[in-house]
């Protein structure tokens, strides 16, 4: 899924992944709206890397997609965001998990998404 | 008061030790006038005579090569010269190679999707007697002392296990932070996320815990 993403969109990915477990449904769901955020930082924020983070601990797993590029000012409403709510909020939420999102204007976004642990 | 480390003001002198001639010229390039780049070499043996002449501030080496790799150049400098400093360069490599790479001296392990000025200030980290870790480093650094308790096999308990701020400041490192970032994000000055850090490094090279290896093992698989 990240060699394809680097393929089409000239971005290199840097995974770092910790922990191990099975992809059931709610994997899936977080590595779906893992791969929006990547996507959306690809698109967005005008860098060449992204540095995505899975981490698997007994209680949830937990994915960050950070980019060092333009970020934006989450009080604003920025209409090209709006896939963030489906394919990102409401993907999660159906599997019991959330996502946050912290970015400032010249200071990169950070996607923090989260389902329950295996 | 604006004592600053002694390296900060002079160019330092660096060997670079990778098997590819175009790579090495690469690394030239993209470090700019701030590195100067004294020697490189694409051998074990040749290596081991460049840093025997020119006694660099720091060497960068690759974790694989054909005859031995980065930790065949270090354990052999580091019986005449235990001072030389040793940064691992590479591309996305098997853990048990990085470990090892780590546990025979390097100070830190950085990947070569690295830009020229990050890798200009990792090499000055290090010859300043600081670690360096990538996000992959933290991360395989994570996994491996994941399992919680005591290592067994006698260890010192003490170098088997992080403690939860080494962790904390490590999962900032894996998801992307540099050190300034860690350092505000935990407000602590990037000094003591140097301390942390180079504390992490002491416990990867000296513990003895024997999930280290079994890990790096097992990852070997995937």
């Amino acid at each position: 899924m990240v060699a394809e993403v680097e393929d089409d969109h000239a971005v290199r990915v840097e995974l770092v992944v910790v922990g191990d477990a099975a992809l059931d449904d709610r994997l899936t769901a977080l590595a779906l709206a893992g791969r929006e955020a990547v996507l959306n930082a690809a698109h967005h924020a005008g860098v060449d890397t992204v540095d995505v983070y899975l981490e698997v601990e007994p209680d949830q797993v937990a994915l960050f997609v950070r980019d060092r590029g333009k970020g934006f000012d989450p009080n604003g409403v920025d209409p090209d965001r709006r896939g963030l709510a489906e394919s990102i909020h409401g993907r999660l939420g159906r599997a019991g998990g959330r996502a946050e999102v912290r970015s400032s204007v010249g200071e990169g976004t950070e996607v923090e998404l989260t389902v329950p642990g295996p | 008061m604006s004592a600053e480390p002694t390296t900060d003001r002079r160019r330092l002198r660096v060997v670079l030790v990778d098997d590819h001639q175009l790579f090495r010229s690469g690394v030239r390039t993209e470090l700019g006038p701030s590195v100067d780049v004294v020697a490189d070499a694409g051998t074990v043996d040749s290596a081991i005579a460049a840093i025997d002449v020119h006694r660099p501030d720091v060497v960068l080496v690759d974790v694989h090569m054909p005859d031995g790799g980065g930790a065949a150049v270090i354990r052999r400098v580091h019986r005449d010269r235990p001072d030389t400093r040793f940064l691992a360069l590479s591309v996305s490599d098997a853990p048990e190679d990085v470990i090892a790479t780590i546990r025979a001296g390097a100070r830190g392990y950085v990947t070569k999707t690295i830009s020229g000025p990050e890798l200009a200030e990792a090499i000055r980290r290090i010859a300043d007697g600081d670690a360096v870790f990538s996000p992959r480093l933290a991360g395989f650094v994570l996994d491996a002392f994941a399992s919680g308790g005591a290592g067994g096999g006698g260890g010192d308990p003490e170098l088997d296990q992080l403690t939860p701020r080494e962790r904390e400041v490590l999962r900032l490192i894996a998801r992307g932070y540099a050190y300034k970032e860690v350092a505000r994000r935990l407000s602590l000055s990037v000094k003591t996320i140097e301390t942390h850090v180079s504390s992490v490094l002491r416990k990867l090279q000296l513990s003895n815990r024997h999930e280290l290896t079994r890990w790096a093992t097992e990852r070997k698989l995937l």
